[in-house]
């Protein structure tokens, strides 16, 4: 039935990471499934090797998968993909294209989206279908503390990047079917970047995927950002900071969580000795479980805890210390 | 050398009142700064501008109060000021806003670098940079880290990505849309207070631009906000708990969640 299908009314642009795909990508083809299977949903994935993916990107939702496997393609330059992507959306005229709110999907929409002329609606929360076609895209605004409803006009094409862990998990069947389009790569320019290299984010210093984050405010010392390492190392969580802790020169830029650096939604969050300014809220408001430790009874990092420790966070690290090690023993 | 830096004036705090008429937000007592990382772009704008030479031009559209973002702009270190408004571009979405400033860098005579902040901290869709480089037809890069234009134009920089840094080059012109606070906000001295004041900010509307309002302003915005609702967070309950029982939860959540 859908084989004969040449196209599909909602697309996901999936995106390669490391040797998988982006959870994002998944969770976005079961949404899409989940929207309107009846009319087809199209995964595209760009990369070098990106043909072995197609499997799972049919297990997770897509009728039709469009493959551009070329070894050029490994360095996932966003202009590039951006123009390939765009090529094939006109040839095709698909309704609906989403895309994973990743920091590439953030980069790559808005450029397919502004060659093209579509409307694009950035880091959704929610989506649904009204009256079969109209796209209402739900987004935090204003750092959260509002969610604007957005529907796209003027604009065939409704386009939306969604936040990674927003929609529900994906559900696998493979035994679907599906119909694998191999596009042909052809160089367009010789605009690409060259890569000199990059260096991964150290363990515990990225929050993809982290499942609890342990974060520290301009209220602990160098000595306590060197315990909470030790501690993700241990733990296997992430390490985040507040703004003050990096302007303080305690943690790098790449570890701020809030306004001004990266919003996070881990199944635990850990704020220590943050007082919990609204820009750092605005980061982290949507952990699903929060435990604050501050000495200030009055820190509004409280109104958004579930857990709160009055405490200096010196104490409350050599009780976390002694725990561990008493939870070590008693496993030995 | 020709470095554009665009910035945007916002609330600075996003703890907003919402208007229940008209469902937007209520801008009176709010105090209105430069977008922060716009403010890093200008800084480092200003920075290649001492190790290169060239010219700084900021660019800002919005409504006329903006122009306070313009003014700041000029002591920290910008040459040219341009105030981008008009009634015709009120309510554009990020597409017809990238649009209007492409135009405005076409009327202009161009660029070498366009600089610009990763994202606002009030509409938060960082879309209005990449869009504008497809309009410029230039490439883009976002969530710079880190840049140096080399003695050969072409422009190294760091970006950060969620899991890794990834240190690249690219040839000039290009869009670079950075983090805060990679470059220190400019100290301005007395002498840049002086020098600040003999800069004439320049009006830049539709009659330069000629764009009309069928593709700009609300007419020409592709996507429209239907309706804003505060957020219905769960309300958390803060159970308060000493040290030793605090600790107790904390490893048992964590080894929860991770499991």
């Amino acid at each position: 039935m859908i084989n004969s299908k040449k196209s599909a009314k909602i697309w996901v642009i999936c995106e390669q990471r490391g040797d998988s795909i982006a959870d994002v990508s998944l969770e976005l083809l079961s949404k899409a499934a989940a929207l309107d299977g009846k009319n087809g949903v199209a995964a595209v994935i760009l990369g070098h090797g990106a043909s072995k993916y197609t499997r799972i990107l049919a297990a997770a939702g897509a009728d039709i998968i469009y493959v551009f496997d070329h070894f050029e393609l490994a360095c996932k330059d966003d202009c590039l993909y951006a123009r390939l992507i765009a090529s094939l959306i006109s040839k095709h005229n698909p309704q609906i294209v989403l895309m994973g709110a990743t920091i590439h999907g953030r980069s790559v929409a808005p450029q397919v989206a502004a060659i093209i002329g579509a409307g694009l609606t950035a880091d959704c929360t929610g989506l649904e279908l009204e009256g079969n076609d109209s796209l209402v895209q739900t987004r935090p605004a204003y750092g959260g503390s509002l969610l604007a409803e957005v529907i796209t006009k003027n604009s065939k094409l409704q386009m939306a990047t969604v936040r990674p862990g927003a929609m529900p998990r994906p559900t696998f069947n493979y035994s679907r079917e599906f119909v694998v389009y191999e596009e042909e790569y052809q160089r367009i320019d010789n605009r690409t970047p060259v890569i000199y290299g990059g260096s991964a984010l150290k363990q515990g210093a990225s929050f993809m995927g982290a499942g609890v984050i342990i974060a520290g405010g301009a209220g602990m010392d160098a000595k306590g950002f060197s315990f909470l390492k030790q501690l993700s190392e241990r733990l296997g969580c992430a390490v985040g900071a507040s703004r003050a802790a990096v302007n303080a020169g305690l943690a790098p830029y790449s570890m701020q969580i809030g306004q001004t650096g990266t919003i996070v939604r881990p199944k635990l969050y850990v704020a220590i000795a943050i007082s919990g300014a609204v820009q750092h809220i605005a980061g982290m408001r949507a952990s699903e479980y929060t435990i604050a430790i501050n000495k200030d009874r009055n820190a509004p990092i409280f109104n958004y805890a579930d857990i709160g420790i009055v405490a200096d966070y010196r104490d409350v690290l050599a009780q976390i210390e002694s725990e561990i090690e008493h939870f070590q023993r008693v496993c030995k | 050398m020709r470095i554009v830096v665009f910035i945007k004036q916002v609330p600075e705090s996003e703890d907003v009142k919402i208007d229940r008429l008209t469902n937007t937000m209520k801008r009176e007592g709010i105090r209105m700064v430069m977008n922060p990382s716009d403010s890093t772009a200008l800084a480092a704008a200003v920075q290649l501008k001492k190790e290169h030479g060239g010219k700084v031009i900021a660019v800002t559209m919005g409504t006329k109060k903006a122009v306070e973002v313009l003014n700041q702009a000029a002591i920290c270190g910008a040459d040219e000021l341009y105030m981008v408004s008009d009634p015709l571009y009120a309510g554009s979405d990020t597409y017809a806003t990238a649009l209007v400033l492409s135009e405005t860098v076409k009327y202009l005579g161009g660029l070498d670098i366009a600089l610009c902040g990763r994202r606002a901290i009030d509409g938060e869709t960082g879309q209005v940079g990449p869009e504008l480089s497809v309009f410029l037809d230039i490439p883009c890069v976002t969530n710079v880290l880190e840049l140096q234009l080399k003695s050969d134009g072409r422009v190294r920089y760091k970006r950060l990505l969620e899991d890794e840094i990834l240190d690249a080059e690219l040839s000039t012109p290009a869009l670079f849309a950075v983090c805060e606070g990679i470059v220190r906000d400019y100290v301005p001295s007395i002498s840049d207070l002086r020098r600040a004041r003999d800069i004439k900010i320049i009006n830049i509307t539709d009659n330069e631009l000629k764009l009309g309002g069928e593709r700009t302003g609300l007419a020409g915005s592709l996507t429209t906000v239907r309706r804003t609702f505060q957020q219905t967070s769960p309300d958390r309950k803060c159970v308060f708990v000493d040290a030793k029982e605090g600790a107790k939860i904390i490893i048992a959540k964590a080894t929860e969640a991770i499991l």
